[in-house]
């Protein structure tokens, strides 16, 4: 059976009946959890459209952008002095997304040249840049002293529905996204030039074009996460809007789930994510030991991610993906 | 027809000039050879038609267009295909995959994902790897990546084929088919073709036309008959003990008649 | 002024490249970005602390002491998890040792808490006035004692048969197996005497700044810097670039304000990258421009 054949077979009927149990669970859940766990939840979102951005980036295209969280910020600074200067949440929400696609040409052109390592940490030396670029500019946007979004007068219970809604939507445009690109064909090229950049170049597929564009997708997801968080915060400091621990738990999670798969990510961030809430709760004095190993547990026992792992999701394709 | 057209190519790295003013001309249906010895320019000189390496020249033509200046994708794209001596399958996706890539990103659009696989298998077939279509490439011996590599190239459906060395490490079974398969492709599908090749026999069967090369120069092009017995090209593979030993050969020949 | 201002620059730039070989030695042997070196050198900090607070012994004799703690530490990550994951992913590795770092911070915290704790000695107001400027004896010591350290790993890698088989293993591994290397056995070496060195950059940091357990995170993005600028597995590049960067900072912070300082040393991290990434000294071996 043909590799694009076995795709349009469909998953097994067990995660056809669990996907619509969560789906279900989803649109349901902001009538029926506590503020608190609305919270969390709205967390694991919001570290699932990370996670898919960095999928979009590192698991199809090839490249380990860990200073992605460098959008993370841009989208919460953006948020935030767009509604500083006036503009209601809705828009200033959306004008992140030119933004991010704006700083992920400019950065994408020079920087996606750089392969492995070198380009992983100039996204880490990126991130960092911007972090201090913002402290130093200060004016508008706080600078060190961080700036507060206007406060929603619809009071908190209304205001983290809709919270945890706009997350919903874009962890659905993320995740739709991932899924288009692992049936068409930019997806294919994108994934023949992780696997060789030459190689793809010389069957016609426009290499530096195809890069750019995976990374202004990757980081514009990305900074409308950052954008709601600081909503939804409404204050926000660059130490915490540019932490790279962001990009880099969503990394993990995405390795814990699956890289290169659709729907991975997501598993990995809630995995994940229920994991250091429950942690943070009760164990907060060891929590970045357990963290820490936890990470180095995934890394060296599961490369491959839970989801190839676990039997009742149908692969496509019988050999191990290998990450390299 | 002159399919390709290069006047003065010439590439050179850091201190080291890999090509020197080299003229190439590829007529329409040739199947060109290009041979040399080890570290002659034969692969750079694709690398530059193709685009992937920095390459000055007065003209760079392919088709009557200008390519010099264009990059490796819109060649591709014109109808320029080429394999890779060491082969760059695309190791995470399947062989029908790999294939498919080709004809998906060629100049040519196909219209629909359904003729983009039958492209794909068609292109198997010719090769003769079809059966592998669900394997990834880990998976085949070394010679069926060779042909892996070439399948992807004819998927492309390209009017022009550069070929390097893809009967390196072939048994000569395997150097019999492949001698088959590029007569095919040039006499059956109508692809001019630039073979780089160490084994002699298969370029003395294949071409119609070789050029020698000899560190980054062109000294010698012709029909095969002519080059094997040219004193230069003699005295580039085996030194000039040889190549003198050529020449007083021919000398008498000369005499004789 | 401006006088001082180098002076402060060179001195805590020869102690920052002593910080980073052995990070830079991992990086240019093994290909592993190793993010727990910043924790290798905070712990290194605080077996110099620990020793001095409790049995009084100057800091400068700590210094074979957080040597020997860290490299075995070292040696061991590398045998029994570093080796296991290089197998599969180099990339891999850099997500592994994050968690290590993660792992030994709150380790630290647990023994130490997370105050911070200083190193005061008897010399450790006292300067040496050299025309304008005040070198602080404690400053010139820790400069001397980092350039030593930085000479002997030096003489290390060229002058024993440890050294060489590192150095083979790093230029080619499959070559260093064939004459009977083991390229393992060599990493976990390497990966052990970078924290040794991590250790003793520690020490002698433990008398210039104030101990915490978040102190490693503060020299990693300088670590990172003067790795690329000296290219990644030179020695002689880390001492030359340590002190560039040192001068640079001091200047920065001299012309543009202390805020400054490291934005312009990420704006150069970048450069260097794109334009440059074998930097100073380094072979264009790794991460080629494609």
């Amino acid at each position: 059976m043909a590799g694009f054949e076995k795709k349009d077979a469909g998953p097994a009927l067990p995660s056809i009946v669990l996907g619509a149990a969560v789906l279900v669970f989803l649109i349901l859940a902001p009538f029926v959890l506590s503020n608190y766990w609305l919270r969390v939840l709205t967390s694991i979102l919001m570290y699932g459209v990370v996670a898919q951005g960095l999928n979009i980036i590192v698991g199809y295209t090839g490249y380990h952008a860990f200073g992605n969280s460098v959008f993370f910020g841009i989208g919460a600074y953006s948020t935030g002095v767009g509604m500083a200067l006036g503009l209601p949440f809705g828009l200033a929400l959306a004008l992140t997304v030119p933004v991010a696609v704006v700083v992920a040409v400019m950065v994408g052109w020079p920087l996606l040249r750089l392969s492995g390592h070198y380009f992983a940490i100039a996204t880490v030396a990126l991130n960092m840049a911007m972090m201090e670029m913002v402290i130093n500019v200060g004016g508008i946007t706080g600078g060190a002293q961080g700036l507060a979004l206007p406060i929603n007068p619809m009071g908190p219970a209304v205001l983290y529905k809709i919270i945890y809604l706009v997350m919903l939507l874009i962890l659905a445009g993320a995740t739709a996204t991932v899924y288009w690109l692992d049936r068409g064909s930019l997806g294919y090229a994108l994934r023949a030039l992780r696997d060789s950049e030459q190689g793809a170049q010389v069957m016609g597929i426009n290499t530096t074009a195809m890069k750019i564009m995976a990374w202004a997708a990757s980081g514009s997801f990305t900074a409308l996460a950052g954008g709601v968080w600081a909503y939804w915060f409404t204050f926000i400091e660059p130490s915490s809007a540019f932490d790279i621990n962001i990009s880099i738990k969503g990394y993990v999670m995405m390795l814990m789930g699956g890289l290169g798969t659709v729907f991975g990510p997501l598993i990995g961030a809630a995995f994940l994510e229920l994991f250091a809430t429950i942690i943070w709760g009760k164990f907060l004095k060891i929590h970045l030991l357990i963290l820490g190993m936890l990470i180095v547990l995934v890394v060296t026992l599961m490369p491959q991610g839970l989801l190839h792992h676990l039997r009742w999701f149908k692969r496509r394709g019988k050999p191990k993906e290998v990450i390299r | 027809m002159t399919l390709l057209e290069g006047k003065a190519v010439s590439v050179s790295f850091g201190g080291v000039q890999a090509l020197s003013a080299v003229d190439l001309s590829v007529l329409e249906g040739d199947v060109l050879g290009l041979i040399g010895p080890n570290g002659a320019g034969k692969t750079t000189l694709l690398n530059a038609i193709s685009g992937l390496c920095p390459a000055r020249s007065e003209t760079l033509k392919f088709n009557g267009t200008e390519i010099s200046r264009l990059k490796p994708h819109r060649r591709a794209k014109l109808g320029i295909a080429r394999t890779f001596q060491v082969v760059k399958p695309f190791d995470r996706l399947t062989v029908v995959e790999n294939v498919a890539v080709g004809a998906m990103f060629s100049g040519h659009k196909i219209p629909t994902r359904s003729r983009v696989i039958e492209r794909a298998r068609v292109a198997l077939e010719q090769v003769g790897i079809a059966s592998k279509a669900d394997l990834f490439p880990r998976q085949l011996t070394l010679s069926e990546r060779q042909q892996l590599e070439l399948a992807r190239a004819l998927a492309m459906e390209p009017a022009l084929l550069l070929l390097d060395e893809v009967m390196a490490g072939l048994n000569h079974a395997e150097i019999e088919k492949t001698m088959a398969l590029i007569h095919h492709i040039n006499k059956n599908l109508g692809i001019t073709i630039v073979v780089v090749e160490h084994v002699m026999k298969a370029i003395m069967n294949v071409c119609n036309r070789i050029v020698v090369l000899h560190f980054g120069k062109k000294i010698a092009e012709g029909a095969p008959a002519r080059i094997v017995e040219s004193p230069e090209v003699i005295q580039a593979y085996l030194g000039k003990r040889f190549a003198d030993r050529q020449r007083r050969d021919q000398a008498q020949r000369a005499a004789q008649r | 002024m401006l006088f001082q201002t180098i002076i402060n620059g060179l001195l805590l730039g020869g102690l920052y490249a002593t910080a980073t070989i052995g990070f830079s030695m991992v990086w240019g042997v093994m290909g592993v970005i190793n993010l727990a070196h910043g924790a290798f050198i905070m712990i290194g900090a605080y077996v110099g602390y620990w020793a001095f607070a409790h049995f009084g012994l100057d800091p400068f004799l700590t210094i074979p002491l957080s040597m020997a703690v860290l490299f075995v530490i070292g040696y061991l990550l590398q045998e029994l998890l570093l080796n296991r994951v290089m197998r599969t992913s180099l990339l891999l590795s850099l997500i592994l040792t994050f968690g290590l770092d993660m792992f030994f911070i709150n380790v630290v915290i647990l023994l130490f808490s997370s105050d911070f704790h200083s190193v005061n000695t008897s010399y450790t107001g006292s300067s040496l006035k050299v025309g304008t400027a005040f070198i602080p004896y404690v400053r010139l010591l820790t400069f001397t004692f980092a350039l030593i350290l930085a000479g002997g790993f030096y003489l290390f890698l060229r002058r024993t048969r440890a050294g060489h088989a590192i150095l083979a293993t790093a230029l080619d591994k499959e070559t260093a197996r064939l004459m009977a290397i083991n390229p393992f056995r060599v990493y976990s070496l390497t990966f052990g005497a970078g924290a040794a060195l991590a250790g003793a950059a520690g020490s002698l940091a433990a008398m210039l700044f104030p101990i915490s357990p978040i102190m490693g995170r503060e020299f990693i993005g300088a670590v990172f810097v003067i790795t690329v600028l000296g290219g990644i597995g030179s020695v002689e590049g880390c001492v030359l670039a340590g002190l560039l960067y040192g001068l640079i900072q001091a200047l920065a912070s001299l012309v543009l304000g202390v805020s400054y300082q490291n934005i312009v040393a990420f704006i150069i991290f970048l450069l260097i990258l794109v334009l440059r990434p074998q930097g100073l000294f380094g072979k264009r071996f790794y991460g080629e421009i494609s």
